[in-house]
């Protein structure tokens, strides 16, 4: 039996996007295989001689020089894929590295704090060009072993890898800190249909209440004048903007700043959702929505933490 | 546990690294080494001695439990500063590698390479490639891709 979407994702969504229609009929297509190209070991130039000689088509997208997608399902049946010099990963899932492109290369210290398999790690290691130290950390030992292979696939030299329940983790001070939250995935939904099944607004609200105390405990890890990117890949706003709304509570010393990506549609956040208001600040955050670029759906925000 | 390597682990690494590939210690100053299980030797970023709860770091190099032993992933990062025992299969050869298979090699191939571990190289066009370890012996390369990089490769 194909998939459907519940009535209830429907009823949900329907109010927060610009086309409902072009949304779920966007959900229930796969979304095209991307890759990212591993700066620390080739250019974006070689990798694009090297599949224009194995008559593999690849396209890049307009607000990156590194990524690129392709109708071949063989991407990883080539050199470059063993070698590390391509990474295959979703497109929405390169764009919190991106939005915080500027602070990585200026930081020294930078937390990937939630960081198996390792797609943003690699790409943040790339970005500091192997100096600094990198930490990656993740609260699930089984999957600690993926985020070992990529880092080291990758060259990635500058990392250190701990595995530790975020809430309990020691108090070091970071100059950057990237939050990409475990969520609902309802923004996986092209490319996973389990995201689909097991979908439910229980999984929502669950959610968001470990994500309140992740976000906390990841500001508070960040030294002043830092920042740290929220991400999730969902579009729920109970764990998205509901989220950046308690901490700007909490931490009144926290400041959203404005995310720009020439080339790249994305929505703003939202100030109501269900009956809740939001601070004005969450309009600072962006939305993707799968349809705007054929892309997952992702939710990023960006926070200072003032001097 | 990762550790700080000891004075006489980080020496015999750098000796090997230097007498057998030609590679010169002052390409690691950036880095520190560190111990870690099963006689890993890692490259890693210095003073993170303040971190508590380390997994692992960085690049594994080598593993020195019986001889020292250079990593895939150290060959496929610091390939271009090796000078000697680098062999060089043929495109057929190389596939095999990247399966995980033995193969033998002809004289060209072997590049004046001793008996013990060697880089495996390959070129396309003016494109160099820095594919890993194996291990040289009677004329063989003896396999040693780890088992989860091995990879049927259809465009090289």
């Amino acid at each position: 039996m194909d998939p459907v979407l519940p009535q209830r994702f429907k009823e949900r969504y329907s109010s927060i996007v610009d086309d409902p229609e072009a949304l779920f009929t966007c959900l229930m297509s796969m979304p095209p295989k991307s890759f990212r190209v591993n700066t620390l070991k080739t250019s974006a130039e070689n990798v694009k001689a090297r599949f224009n000689e194995y008559g593999l088509k690849i396209t890049g997208v307009p607000w990156s020089n590194g990524a690129f997608t392709t109708d071949s399902l063989e991407i990883g049946s080539t050199l470059e894929h063993f070698l590390g010099h391509i990474y295959i990963q979703e497109l929405s899932s390169m764009l919190p590295p991106i939005i915080m492109q500027k602070e990585i290369e200026q930081s020294h210290l930078v937390l990937d704090a939630c960081a198996a398999p390792g797609s943003k790690s690699t790409q943040i290691s790339a970005i500091m060009q192997n100096s600094g130290t990198l930490v990656a950390n993740d609260v699930d030992y089984g999957r600690i072993r993926a985020l070992k292979f990529n880092l080291e696939k990758c060259g990635v030299l500058n990392s250190v890898i701990i595995n530790q329940d975020l809430r309990y983790f020691p108090n070091l001070q970071f100059d950057s800190v990237l939050l990409d939250a475990p969520c609902s995935a309802e923004g996986t939904i092209r490319k996973s249909y389990s995201a689909l099944k097991l979908w439910s607004e229980k999984k929502v609200f669950g959610s968001a209440k470990l994500q309140q105390q992740l976000i906390t405990k990841a500001y508070d890890l960040l030294k002043p004048g830092g920042v740290m990117v929220y991400s999730t890949c969902t579009f729920a706003p109970e764990e998205d903007e509901a989220i950046i709304d308690w901490l700007i509570q909490k931490r009144p010393d926290a400041k959203l700043e404005n995310i720009s990506i020439e080339g790249l549609k994305y929505s703003h956040g939202i100030e109501d959702w269900n009956g809740l208001k939001f601070s004005d600040e969450v309009r600072k955050a962006i939305r993707i929505f799968p349809h705007y670029n054929n892309s997952e759906g992702f939710f990023l925000a960006k926070v200072k933490k003032n001097d | 546990m990762i550790e700080n390597c000891n004075k006489q682990e980080k020496l015999l690494v750098l000796e090997y690294l230097k007498e057998r590939f030609g590679i010169e210690a002052d390409l690691f100053s950036n880095y520190e080494f560190y111990s870690g299980g099963q006689g890993r030797v890692y490259l890693a970023p210095s003073g993170i001695s303040n971190i508590q709860k380390i997994v692992t770091v960085g690049l594994s190099v080598a593993r020195t439990s019986s001889t020292v032993k250079p990593t895939t992933n150290f060959f496929q990062s610091f390939g271009s500063f090796v000078k000697k025992n680098i062999v060089l299969p043929s495109k057929e050869k190389t596939l095999k590698y990247l399966k995980g298979e033995d193969f033998q090699l002809d004289e060209l191939e072997m590049n004046s390479s001793t008996e013990g571990y060697v880089m495996i190289q390959y070129k396309s066009g003016n494109n160099t490639f820095f594919l890993g370890c194996g291990l040289f012996q009677n004329n063989w390369i003896k396999n040693v891709l780890p088992k989860e990089k091995r990879l049927d490769i259809k465009f090289i």
